[in-house]
Protein backbone atom coordinates (compact mmCIF):
# COMPACT_ATOMS: atom_id res chain seq x y z
CA UNK A 1 0.00 0.00 0.00
CA UNK A 2 2.57 2.69 1.31
CA UNK A 3 4.84 0.95 -1.75
CA UNK A 4 2.45 2.07 -4.06
CA UNK A 5 1.50 5.03 -2.71
CA UNK A 6 5.53 6.25 -2.91
CA UNK A 7 5.45 4.82 -6.57
CA UNK A 8 2.63 7.12 -7.14
CA UNK A 9 3.54 10.04 -5.75
CA UNK A 10 7.27 9.32 -7.83
CA UNK A 11 5.35 9.08 -10.73
CA UNK A 12 3.12 11.71 -10.40
CA UNK A 13 5.96 14.11 -8.95
CA UNK A 14 7.85 13.50 -12.46
CA UNK A 15 5.09 14.37 -14.70
CA UNK A 16 4.34 17.54 -12.67
CA UNK A 17 8.51 18.81 -13.25
CA UNK A 18 7.72 17.42 -16.51
CA UNK A 19 5.27 20.01 -17.28
CA UNK A 20 6.42 22.59 -15.17
CA UNK A 21 10.31 23.17 -15.53
CA UNK A 22 10.02 24.92 -19.03
CA UNK A 23 7.87 27.52 -18.37
CA UNK A 24 8.98 28.90 -14.62
CA UNK A 25 12.81 28.90 -16.69
CA UNK A 26 11.33 31.04 -19.02
CA UNK A 27 9.54 32.81 -16.47
CA UNK A 28 12.60 33.34 -14.82
CA UNK A 29 14.37 34.16 -18.09
CA UNK A 30 12.41 36.57 -18.69
CA UNK A 31 12.10 38.11 -15.16
CA UNK A 32 15.96 38.51 -15.56
CA UNK A 33 16.61 39.88 -18.96
CA UNK A 34 13.68 42.43 -18.78
CA UNK A 35 14.51 43.30 -15.05
CA UNK A 36 18.27 44.56 -15.77
CA UNK A 37 17.69 46.23 -19.21
CA UNK A 38 13.87 47.14 -19.89
CA UNK A 39 12.37 49.07 -22.80
CA UNK A 40 9.50 51.00 -23.78
CA UNK A 41 7.91 48.00 -25.27
CA UNK A 42 9.58 45.14 -23.10
CA UNK A 43 8.86 46.36 -19.78
CA UNK A 44 10.42 44.54 -16.48
CA UNK A 45 8.11 41.54 -15.44
CA UNK A 46 8.09 42.87 -12.24
CA UNK A 47 6.21 46.04 -13.32
CA UNK A 48 3.91 44.19 -15.18
CA UNK A 49 2.68 41.98 -12.73
CA UNK A 50 2.68 44.79 -10.63
CA UNK A 51 0.42 46.49 -12.22
CA UNK A 52 -1.77 43.35 -13.24
CA UNK A 53 -2.68 43.53 -9.64
CA UNK A 54 -3.83 47.42 -9.24
CA UNK A 55 -5.23 47.47 -13.32
CA UNK A 56 -7.72 44.13 -13.17
CA UNK A 57 -8.31 42.95 -9.41
CA UNK A 58 -9.28 46.16 -7.99
CA UNK A 59 -11.33 48.90 -9.18
CA UNK A 60 -10.86 47.43 -12.78
CA UNK A 61 -12.38 44.44 -11.83
CA UNK A 62 -15.94 45.75 -12.10
CA UNK A 63 -14.83 48.37 -14.56
CA UNK A 64 -13.91 46.24 -17.42
CA UNK A 65 -13.20 42.03 -16.69
CA UNK A 66 -17.01 42.07 -14.99
CA UNK A 67 -18.65 43.61 -18.39
CA UNK A 68 -16.57 41.53 -20.43
CA UNK A 69 -16.97 38.08 -18.64
CA UNK A 70 -20.96 38.87 -18.61
CA UNK A 71 -21.16 39.53 -22.27
CA UNK A 72 -18.97 36.18 -23.06
CA UNK A 73 -21.40 33.96 -20.55
CA UNK A 74 -24.35 35.03 -21.78
CA UNK A 75 -23.44 35.39 -25.27
CA UNK A 76 -22.05 31.45 -25.06
CA UNK A 77 -24.96 30.49 -23.18
CA UNK A 78 -27.34 31.44 -25.97
CA UNK A 79 -25.42 30.01 -28.69
CA UNK A 80 -25.33 26.84 -26.70
CA UNK A 81 -29.16 26.99 -25.55
CA UNK A 82 -30.53 27.81 -29.25
CA UNK A 83 -27.59 25.51 -31.15
CA UNK A 84 -28.73 22.42 -29.09
CA UNK A 85 -32.33 23.27 -29.64
CA UNK A 86 -32.09 23.91 -33.12
CA UNK A 87 -29.49 21.54 -33.55
CA UNK A 88 -32.26 18.70 -32.58
CA UNK A 89 -34.98 20.10 -34.18
CA UNK A 90 -32.81 20.12 -37.78
CA UNK A 91 -31.96 16.33 -36.88
CA UNK A 92 -35.37 15.09 -36.50
CA UNK A 93 -37.06 16.99 -39.32
CA UNK A 94 -34.52 15.70 -42.37
CA UNK A 95 -36.68 18.07 -44.99
CA UNK A 96 -36.30 20.98 -43.22
CA UNK A 97 -32.45 20.09 -42.42
CA UNK A 98 -31.45 19.53 -46.44
CA UNK A 99 -33.54 22.36 -47.40
CA UNK A 100 -31.46 25.08 -45.24
CA UNK A 101 -28.21 23.31 -45.11
CA UNK A 102 -26.03 25.47 -47.40
CA UNK A 103 -27.95 28.49 -45.70
CA UNK A 104 -25.96 27.47 -42.57
CA UNK A 105 -22.71 26.50 -44.38
CA UNK A 106 -22.69 29.76 -45.59
CA UNK A 107 -23.40 31.76 -42.26
CA UNK A 108 -20.94 29.16 -40.89
CA UNK A 109 -18.12 30.27 -42.89
CA UNK A 110 -18.70 34.59 -42.31
CA UNK A 111 -16.07 35.50 -40.44
CA UNK A 112 -17.93 36.90 -37.26
CA UNK A 113 -15.66 39.42 -36.85
CA UNK A 114 -16.15 41.37 -40.42
CA UNK A 115 -19.47 41.77 -39.27
CA UNK A 116 -18.63 43.78 -36.09
CA UNK A 117 -19.72 47.24 -38.03
CA UNK A 118 -22.84 45.87 -39.26
CA UNK A 119 -23.76 45.51 -35.45
CA UNK A 120 -22.50 48.28 -34.49
CA UNK A 121 -24.47 50.45 -36.84
CA UNK A 122 -27.85 48.09 -35.86
CA UNK A 123 -27.43 47.55 -32.17
CA UNK A 124 -24.58 50.57 -31.19
CA UNK A 125 -21.48 50.19 -28.50
CA UNK A 126 -23.91 48.71 -25.88
CA UNK A 127 -23.59 45.33 -24.33
CA UNK A 128 -26.60 43.69 -26.15
CA UNK A 129 -24.42 43.99 -29.77
CA UNK A 130 -21.49 42.47 -28.39
CA UNK A 131 -23.67 39.50 -26.87
CA UNK A 132 -25.81 39.44 -30.49
CA UNK A 133 -22.09 39.28 -32.45
CA UNK A 134 -20.63 36.56 -29.48
CA UNK A 135 -23.39 34.29 -29.65
CA UNK A 136 -24.01 34.54 -33.69
CA UNK A 137 -19.97 33.57 -34.29
CA UNK A 138 -20.15 30.38 -31.65
CA UNK A 139 -23.55 29.14 -32.27
CA UNK A 140 -22.16 27.16 -35.83
CA UNK A 141 -19.95 24.14 -33.97
CA UNK A 142 -22.74 23.88 -31.57
CA UNK A 143 -24.91 23.53 -33.62
CA UNK A 144 -23.57 21.28 -36.33
CA UNK A 145 -22.18 18.88 -34.40
CA UNK A 146 -25.43 18.71 -32.60
CA UNK A 147 -27.29 17.97 -35.91
CA UNK A 148 -24.45 15.23 -36.62
CA UNK A 149 -24.59 13.71 -32.86
CA UNK A 150 -28.29 12.98 -32.92
CA UNK A 151 -28.48 11.29 -36.20
CA UNK A 152 -25.49 9.40 -35.09
CA UNK A 153 -27.78 8.36 -31.90
CA UNK A 154 -28.42 4.68 -33.05
CA UNK A 155 -32.22 4.32 -34.95
CA UNK A 156 -32.89 1.35 -32.09
CA UNK A 157 -32.18 3.15 -29.00
CA UNK A 158 -34.67 5.58 -30.31
CA UNK A 159 -37.38 2.89 -31.76
CA UNK A 160 -36.53 1.47 -28.43
CA UNK A 161 -37.44 4.39 -26.65
CA UNK A 162 -40.63 4.86 -29.20
CA UNK A 163 -41.37 0.87 -28.02
CA UNK A 164 -41.64 2.00 -24.26
CA UNK A 165 -43.85 5.20 -24.89
CA UNK A 166 -41.30 7.46 -23.63
CA UNK A 167 -42.91 11.17 -24.00
CA UNK A 168 -41.35 13.38 -26.56
CA UNK A 169 -39.99 16.12 -24.31
CA UNK A 170 -38.43 13.27 -22.61
CA UNK A 171 -37.17 11.58 -25.75
CA UNK A 172 -35.86 14.78 -26.19
CA UNK A 173 -34.14 15.29 -22.91
CA UNK A 174 -33.10 11.97 -21.97
CA UNK A 175 -32.68 9.88 -25.33
CA UNK A 176 -31.18 12.43 -27.94
CA UNK A 177 -29.30 15.06 -26.07
CA UNK A 178 -27.26 12.42 -23.94
CA UNK A 179 -26.42 10.37 -26.54
CA UNK A 180 -25.15 13.42 -29.03
CA UNK A 181 -23.60 15.14 -25.95
CA UNK A 182 -20.05 13.92 -26.75
CA UNK A 183 -19.98 15.04 -30.01
CA UNK A 184 -22.12 18.21 -29.52
CA UNK A 185 -19.03 18.61 -25.95
CA UNK A 186 -16.42 19.25 -29.34
CA UNK A 187 -18.71 21.81 -30.70
CA UNK A 188 -19.24 23.69 -27.50
CA UNK A 189 -15.57 23.23 -26.77
CA UNK A 190 -14.75 24.96 -30.53
CA UNK A 191 -17.53 27.63 -29.73
CA UNK A 192 -15.90 28.92 -26.59
CA UNK A 193 -12.45 29.84 -28.07
CA UNK A 194 -14.35 31.28 -30.78
CA UNK A 195 -16.69 33.42 -28.14
CA UNK A 196 -13.53 34.02 -26.49
CA UNK A 197 -11.93 36.06 -29.44
CA UNK A 198 -14.92 37.65 -30.64
CA UNK A 199 -15.20 39.00 -27.31
CA UNK A 200 -12.03 40.53 -27.62
CA UNK A 201 -12.48 41.73 -31.36
CA UNK A 202 -15.94 43.69 -30.36
CA UNK A 203 -13.99 45.20 -27.89
CA UNK A 204 -11.64 46.47 -29.75
CA UNK A 205 -13.85 48.54 -32.65
CA UNK A 206 -15.75 51.40 -31.56
CA UNK A 207 -16.08 50.27 -27.79
CA UNK A 208 -16.23 52.18 -24.35
CA UNK A 209 -15.55 49.02 -22.01
CA UNK A 210 -14.08 45.40 -21.86
CA UNK A 211 -10.64 44.09 -20.97
CA UNK A 212 -10.17 44.59 -25.43
CA UNK A 213 -10.62 48.54 -24.81
CA UNK A 214 -8.46 49.05 -21.82
CA UNK A 215 -5.92 47.23 -23.53
CA UNK A 216 -6.13 48.96 -27.01
CA UNK A 217 -6.50 52.35 -24.32
CA UNK A 218 -2.95 51.41 -22.59
CA UNK A 219 -1.39 51.06 -26.29
CA UNK A 220 -2.28 53.94 -27.31
CA UNK A 221 -1.01 55.89 -24.08
CA UNK A 222 2.10 54.36 -23.75
CA UNK A 223 1.38 52.20 -20.30
CA UNK A 224 2.74 49.21 -22.56
CA UNK A 225 2.99 47.31 -18.71
CA UNK A 226 -0.99 47.76 -18.24
CA UNK A 227 -0.76 46.26 -21.75
CA UNK A 228 1.12 43.37 -21.60
CA UNK A 229 -0.84 42.75 -18.15
CA UNK A 230 -4.04 42.67 -20.16
CA UNK A 231 -3.18 40.56 -22.55
CA UNK A 232 -1.56 38.21 -19.82
CA UNK A 233 -4.90 38.46 -18.14
CA UNK A 234 -6.34 36.83 -21.45
CA UNK A 235 -4.19 34.48 -21.69
CA UNK A 236 -5.26 33.01 -18.62
CA UNK A 237 -8.98 33.63 -18.94
CA UNK A 238 -8.43 31.61 -22.46
CA UNK A 239 -6.40 28.83 -20.09
CA UNK A 240 -9.41 28.93 -17.83
CA UNK A 241 -12.35 28.20 -20.08
CA UNK A 242 -10.02 25.24 -21.68
CA UNK A 243 -9.17 23.40 -18.65
CA UNK A 244 -12.71 24.49 -16.84
CA UNK A 245 -14.33 22.89 -19.34
CA UNK A 246 -12.68 19.92 -19.60
CA UNK A 247 -13.18 19.40 -15.85
CA UNK A 248 -17.18 20.16 -16.49
CA UNK A 249 -17.08 17.45 -19.47
CA UNK A 250 -15.46 15.09 -17.78
CA UNK A 251 -18.18 15.03 -15.15
CA UNK A 252 -21.18 15.23 -17.40
CA UNK A 253 -19.67 12.50 -19.37
CA UNK A 254 -18.65 10.05 -16.32
CA UNK A 255 -20.90 7.41 -17.86
CA UNK A 256 -18.77 6.80 -20.53
CA UNK A 257 -16.62 3.75 -21.11
CA UNK A 258 -14.14 5.83 -22.40
CA UNK A 259 -13.61 9.34 -20.40
CA UNK A 260 -13.59 12.25 -22.56
CA UNK A 261 -10.39 13.63 -21.08
CA UNK A 262 -8.85 10.79 -23.24
CA UNK A 263 -10.62 11.90 -26.67
CA UNK A 264 -8.66 14.65 -28.27
CA UNK B 1 -55.12 -14.33 -34.79
CA UNK B 2 -54.73 -10.39 -35.17
CA UNK B 3 -51.79 -9.20 -33.07
CA UNK B 4 -52.56 -7.22 -29.85
CA UNK B 5 -54.12 -3.60 -30.97
CA UNK B 6 -51.60 -1.78 -28.90
CA UNK B 7 -48.60 -2.63 -29.85
CA UNK B 8 -50.32 -3.19 -33.72
CA UNK B 9 -51.09 0.62 -33.47
CA UNK B 10 -48.01 1.84 -31.91
CA UNK B 11 -45.78 0.49 -34.81
CA UNK B 12 -47.96 1.38 -37.49
CA UNK B 13 -48.30 4.98 -35.98
CA UNK B 14 -44.53 5.14 -35.81
CA UNK B 15 -43.65 3.68 -38.99
CA UNK B 16 -46.13 6.03 -40.56
CA UNK B 17 -44.72 8.62 -39.75
CA UNK B 18 -41.12 7.85 -40.21
CA UNK B 19 -41.94 7.36 -43.81
CA UNK B 20 -43.58 11.25 -43.99
CA UNK B 21 -40.77 12.57 -42.39
CA UNK B 22 -38.06 10.93 -44.81
CA UNK B 23 -40.32 10.36 -47.52
CA UNK B 24 -40.36 14.64 -48.24
CA UNK B 25 -36.62 14.44 -47.57
CA UNK B 26 -36.05 11.72 -49.67
CA UNK B 27 -37.90 13.35 -52.39
CA UNK B 28 -35.92 16.64 -52.44
CA UNK B 29 -32.83 14.41 -52.22
CA UNK B 30 -33.63 12.16 -55.59
CA UNK B 31 -35.08 15.49 -57.09
CA UNK B 32 -31.99 17.95 -57.29
CA UNK B 33 -34.67 20.28 -59.23
CA UNK B 34 -37.19 20.38 -56.50
CA UNK B 35 -34.35 20.58 -53.91
CA UNK B 36 -32.87 23.72 -55.88
CA UNK B 37 -36.32 25.36 -56.47
CA UNK B 38 -37.03 25.12 -52.49
CA UNK B 39 -34.05 26.47 -51.65
CA UNK B 40 -34.31 29.67 -54.33
CA UNK B 41 -37.98 30.05 -52.99
CA UNK B 42 -36.52 30.28 -49.09
CA UNK B 43 -34.37 32.83 -50.37
CA UNK B 44 -37.35 34.37 -52.70
CA UNK B 45 -39.60 34.89 -49.32
CA UNK B 46 -36.17 35.90 -47.13
CA UNK B 47 -35.68 38.76 -49.79
CA UNK B 48 -39.63 39.50 -50.15
CA UNK B 49 -39.77 39.76 -46.33
CA UNK B 50 -36.83 41.77 -45.98
CA UNK B 51 -37.55 44.71 -48.74
CA UNK B 52 -41.14 44.79 -46.93
CA UNK B 53 -39.09 45.22 -43.69
CA UNK B 54 -36.83 47.91 -45.54
CA UNK B 55 -39.84 50.17 -47.05
CA UNK B 56 -42.21 49.89 -44.67
CA UNK B 57 -39.57 51.31 -42.08
CA UNK B 58 -38.11 54.70 -43.79
CA UNK B 59 -36.76 55.67 -41.06
CA UNK B 60 -34.34 53.05 -40.67
CA UNK B 61 -32.97 52.42 -44.37
CA UNK B 62 -29.82 54.18 -43.09
CA UNK B 63 -29.17 50.64 -41.26
CA UNK B 64 -31.37 48.36 -43.13
CA UNK B 65 -31.47 50.04 -46.97
CA UNK B 66 -33.96 48.26 -49.65
CA UNK B 67 -32.87 46.13 -51.92
CA UNK B 68 -32.38 48.42 -54.72
CA UNK B 69 -29.68 50.50 -53.07
CA UNK B 70 -28.00 47.41 -51.80
CA UNK B 71 -27.72 46.02 -55.52
CA UNK B 72 -26.56 49.64 -56.48
CA UNK B 73 -23.84 49.38 -53.68
CA UNK B 74 -22.88 45.77 -55.17
CA UNK B 75 -22.29 47.42 -58.26
CA UNK B 76 -20.49 50.35 -57.20
CA UNK B 77 -17.95 48.14 -55.00
CA UNK B 78 -16.89 45.25 -57.93
CA UNK B 79 -16.56 47.76 -60.04
CA UNK B 80 -13.58 49.73 -58.16
CA UNK B 81 -10.16 48.89 -58.46
CA UNK B 82 -9.84 49.52 -54.91
CA UNK B 83 -11.86 46.26 -53.71
CA UNK B 84 -10.14 44.01 -56.24
CA UNK B 85 -6.46 45.34 -54.47
CA UNK B 86 -8.12 44.93 -51.03
CA UNK B 87 -9.02 41.59 -51.47
CA UNK B 88 -5.98 40.50 -52.74
CA UNK B 89 -4.06 42.13 -50.19
CA UNK B 90 -6.24 40.03 -47.67
CA UNK B 91 -6.11 36.88 -49.56
CA UNK B 92 -2.34 36.92 -49.82
CA UNK B 93 -1.06 37.78 -46.60
CA UNK B 94 -3.54 35.14 -44.93
CA UNK B 95 -1.58 32.82 -47.44
CA UNK B 96 1.95 33.54 -46.37
CA UNK B 97 0.43 33.61 -43.36
CA UNK B 98 -0.71 30.07 -43.67
CA UNK B 99 2.32 28.40 -45.34
CA UNK B 100 4.60 30.06 -42.76
CA UNK B 101 2.21 28.64 -39.99
CA UNK B 102 2.43 25.40 -41.55
CA UNK B 103 6.07 25.24 -41.84
CA UNK B 104 6.98 26.09 -38.40
CA UNK B 105 4.20 24.63 -36.71
CA UNK B 106 4.25 21.33 -39.00
CA UNK B 107 8.30 20.94 -38.49
CA UNK B 108 7.90 21.89 -34.45
CA UNK B 109 5.41 18.70 -34.03
CA UNK B 110 7.51 16.97 -35.86
CA UNK B 111 10.41 18.08 -33.54
CA UNK B 112 8.25 17.33 -30.03
CA UNK B 113 7.37 14.19 -31.22
CA UNK B 114 10.92 12.83 -30.96
CA UNK B 115 10.88 12.43 -26.83
CA UNK B 116 8.10 12.13 -24.62
CA UNK B 117 9.28 14.43 -22.46
CA UNK B 118 9.96 17.04 -25.25
CA UNK B 119 6.32 17.28 -25.65
CA UNK B 120 5.54 17.08 -21.48
CA UNK B 121 8.12 20.31 -21.05
CA UNK B 122 6.11 22.13 -23.82
CA UNK B 123 2.66 21.39 -22.69
CA UNK B 124 1.75 24.03 -20.68
CA UNK B 125 3.55 26.76 -23.04
CA UNK B 126 1.70 25.36 -25.89
CA UNK B 127 -1.37 25.00 -24.39
CA UNK B 128 -1.05 28.58 -22.53
CA UNK B 129 0.16 30.38 -26.06
CA UNK B 130 -3.47 28.41 -27.68
CA UNK B 131 -5.52 29.62 -25.20
CA UNK B 132 -4.81 33.88 -25.75
CA UNK B 133 -7.04 35.40 -27.92
CA UNK B 134 -5.41 36.19 -30.76
CA UNK B 135 -6.92 39.35 -31.89
CA UNK B 136 -6.23 40.12 -28.46
CA UNK B 137 -2.45 40.57 -29.23
CA UNK B 138 -3.79 43.63 -31.59
CA UNK B 139 -2.35 45.58 -29.46
CA UNK B 140 0.68 44.46 -29.05
CA UNK B 141 1.60 43.99 -32.66
CA UNK B 142 0.40 47.76 -33.20
CA UNK B 143 2.92 49.11 -30.53
CA UNK B 144 5.96 46.68 -32.01
CA UNK B 145 5.46 46.81 -35.70
CA UNK B 146 2.30 49.08 -36.46
CA UNK B 147 -0.15 48.50 -38.80
CA UNK B 148 1.69 46.76 -41.70
CA UNK B 149 1.83 44.00 -43.53
CA UNK B 150 4.54 42.77 -41.38
CA UNK B 151 2.11 42.91 -38.16
CA UNK B 152 -0.35 41.07 -39.95
CA UNK B 153 2.07 38.31 -40.78
CA UNK B 154 3.63 37.88 -37.67
CA UNK B 155 -0.01 37.84 -35.93
CA UNK B 156 -1.37 35.20 -37.78
CA UNK B 157 1.64 33.21 -37.56
CA UNK B 158 1.68 33.24 -33.83
CA UNK B 159 -2.39 32.12 -33.62
CA UNK B 160 -2.11 29.62 -35.78
CA UNK B 161 0.96 27.81 -35.53
CA UNK B 162 -0.16 25.97 -32.09
CA UNK B 163 -2.95 24.39 -34.01
CA UNK B 164 -0.76 22.72 -36.19
CA UNK B 165 1.25 21.79 -34.33
CA UNK B 166 -0.66 20.23 -32.19
CA UNK B 167 -2.45 18.40 -34.93
CA UNK B 168 0.81 17.42 -36.36
CA UNK B 169 2.23 16.14 -33.09
CA UNK B 170 -1.12 13.64 -32.08
CA UNK B 171 -0.90 12.74 -36.13
CA UNK B 172 2.75 11.71 -35.36
CA UNK B 173 1.57 9.70 -32.00
CA UNK B 174 -1.41 8.20 -33.44
CA UNK B 175 0.80 6.24 -36.30
CA UNK B 176 -0.10 2.53 -36.77
CA UNK B 177 2.96 1.36 -34.62
CA UNK B 178 2.60 -1.65 -36.68
CA UNK B 179 4.01 0.29 -39.78
CA UNK B 180 6.93 0.99 -38.34
CA UNK B 181 7.30 -2.08 -36.67
CA UNK B 182 6.71 -3.34 -40.37
CA UNK B 183 9.24 -0.71 -42.03
CA UNK B 184 11.95 -1.13 -39.20
CA UNK B 185 11.71 -5.22 -39.65
CA UNK B 186 12.30 -4.48 -43.37
CA UNK B 187 15.16 -2.35 -42.33
CA UNK B 188 14.46 0.75 -44.02
CA UNK B 189 16.53 3.15 -43.49
CA UNK B 190 15.05 6.36 -40.80
CA UNK B 191 15.03 8.96 -43.26
CA UNK B 192 13.06 6.72 -45.69
CA UNK B 193 10.59 5.53 -42.87
CA UNK B 194 10.04 9.18 -41.93
CA UNK B 195 9.71 9.81 -45.50
CA UNK B 196 7.32 6.95 -47.03
CA UNK B 197 6.17 5.54 -43.73
CA UNK B 198 4.94 8.90 -41.01
CA UNK B 199 4.70 11.69 -43.54
CA UNK B 200 1.60 9.71 -45.50
CA UNK B 201 0.43 8.03 -42.09
CA UNK B 202 -0.31 11.77 -40.51
CA UNK B 203 -1.34 13.36 -44.41
CA UNK B 204 -4.62 12.81 -43.42
CA UNK B 205 -4.59 15.24 -39.83
CA UNK B 206 -2.39 17.67 -41.26
CA UNK B 207 -5.00 18.34 -44.35
CA UNK B 208 -7.55 18.87 -41.24
CA UNK B 209 -5.03 21.21 -39.96
CA UNK B 210 -4.24 23.02 -43.21
CA UNK B 211 -8.60 23.46 -43.57
CA UNK B 212 -8.79 24.29 -39.98
CA UNK B 213 -6.04 27.00 -40.54
CA UNK B 214 -6.63 28.26 -43.81
CA UNK B 215 -10.26 29.35 -42.42
CA UNK B 216 -8.24 31.33 -39.01
CA UNK B 217 -6.02 32.87 -41.39
CA UNK B 218 -8.61 34.41 -43.36
CA UNK B 219 -10.72 35.36 -40.27
CA UNK B 220 -7.41 36.53 -38.51
CA UNK B 221 -6.19 38.19 -41.60
CA UNK B 222 -9.88 40.47 -42.16
CA UNK B 223 -9.85 40.88 -38.10
CA UNK B 224 -6.28 42.71 -38.03
CA UNK B 225 -7.65 44.69 -40.97
CA UNK B 226 -10.44 45.62 -39.85
CA UNK B 227 -9.70 46.59 -35.67
CA UNK B 228 -5.76 47.51 -36.65
CA UNK B 229 -6.19 49.03 -40.07
CA UNK B 230 -3.40 47.12 -41.81
CA UNK B 231 -4.96 47.29 -45.51
CA UNK B 232 -6.95 44.61 -47.14
CA UNK B 233 -10.52 43.60 -47.28
CA UNK B 234 -11.20 44.58 -43.50
CA UNK B 235 -10.00 47.94 -43.31
CA UNK B 236 -12.36 48.99 -46.54
CA UNK B 237 -15.13 47.47 -44.42
CA UNK B 238 -14.26 49.70 -41.36
CA UNK B 239 -13.61 53.15 -43.77
CA UNK B 240 -16.92 52.44 -46.00
CA UNK B 241 -18.66 52.18 -42.26
CA UNK B 242 -17.41 55.58 -41.10
CA UNK B 243 -17.94 57.19 -44.33
CA UNK B 244 -21.35 55.94 -44.14
CA UNK B 245 -21.81 54.01 -46.97
CA UNK B 246 -23.70 51.46 -45.44
CA UNK B 247 -24.94 49.58 -48.98
CA UNK B 248 -20.94 49.45 -50.04
CA UNK B 249 -20.41 48.17 -46.77
CA UNK B 250 -22.52 45.72 -46.22
CA UNK B 251 -21.58 44.52 -49.84
CA UNK B 252 -17.66 44.79 -49.01
CA UNK B 253 -19.33 42.55 -45.96
CA UNK B 254 -20.70 39.90 -48.02
CA UNK B 255 -17.51 39.60 -50.02
CA UNK B 256 -15.79 38.87 -47.00
CA UNK B 257 -18.34 36.31 -46.04
CA UNK B 258 -18.22 34.83 -49.37
CA UNK B 259 -14.42 34.56 -49.60
CA UNK B 260 -14.96 32.33 -46.54
CA UNK B 261 -17.34 30.12 -48.03
CA UNK B 262 -14.84 29.81 -51.55
CA UNK B 263 -11.71 29.15 -49.37
CA UNK B 264 -13.76 26.61 -47.55
CA UNK B 265 -15.29 25.02 -49.89
CA UNK B 266 -12.11 24.84 -52.16
CA UNK B 267 -10.01 23.59 -49.30
CA UNK B 268 -12.81 20.52 -48.31
CA UNK B 269 -12.64 19.66 -52.33
CA UNK B 270 -8.79 19.69 -52.45
CA UNK B 271 -8.72 17.07 -49.11
CA UNK B 272 -10.98 15.12 -50.95
CA UNK B 273 -9.37 14.96 -54.03
CA UNK B 274 -5.65 14.51 -52.49
CA UNK B 275 -6.80 11.70 -49.46
CA UNK B 276 -9.10 10.13 -52.12
CA UNK B 277 -6.57 6.97 -50.68
CA UNK B 278 -7.14 7.23 -47.23
CA UNK B 279 -11.23 7.36 -47.33
CA UNK B 280 -11.05 4.57 -49.51
CA UNK B 281 -9.17 2.27 -47.61
CA UNK B 282 -11.14 3.21 -44.10
CA UNK B 283 -14.05 3.31 -45.19
CA UNK B 284 -12.93 -0.27 -46.78
CA UNK B 285 -12.17 -1.07 -42.86
CA UNK B 286 -15.40 -0.18 -41.54
CA UNK B 287 -17.35 -1.49 -43.84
Amino acid sequence: MTAMRKKWIRHWGGEVLLAVWLPVALLVVWWVVTDTGASVFFPSLRSILGRFGTVWLGEGFTENVLPSMANLAVGVLCAIVLGIVLGIVLAVLPAVELVIDPFLQFLRAVPAVALIPLILVIAGTGPSGKIWLIAFGSIWPVLLNTIDGVKAVHPEVRQAARSFRVTRGNVFWRVLVPGAFPQISIGIRLSLSIALVVMVASELYAANQGIGYYVLLAQQTFRTADMWSGILLLGVIGYLLTVGYSAIEARILRWRETPAAMRR
Amino acid sequence: MKPPPVAGRGRNTTTSRNVANSGVAARLRSNPWLLAGTRLAVVLVLLVAYQVFSVLNPSRQGTFPPLQSLWGGIVTLVTTPTFWTATLYTLSNALIGLVISLLLGGALGLLLSIHRAAYGSARFIVDFMRAIPPLGLIPLGLLILGPTVEMEITLIVIAVLWLVLVQVYFGVMNVDPKLLETARSFRIPPWRRVLFVTIPAISPSFATAVRLSATLCLLLALGTELLAGSSGLGSLIATLQRSNLMPQAYAAIGAAALLGVIVNGVLVMGERRLLAWHYRTTRKATA
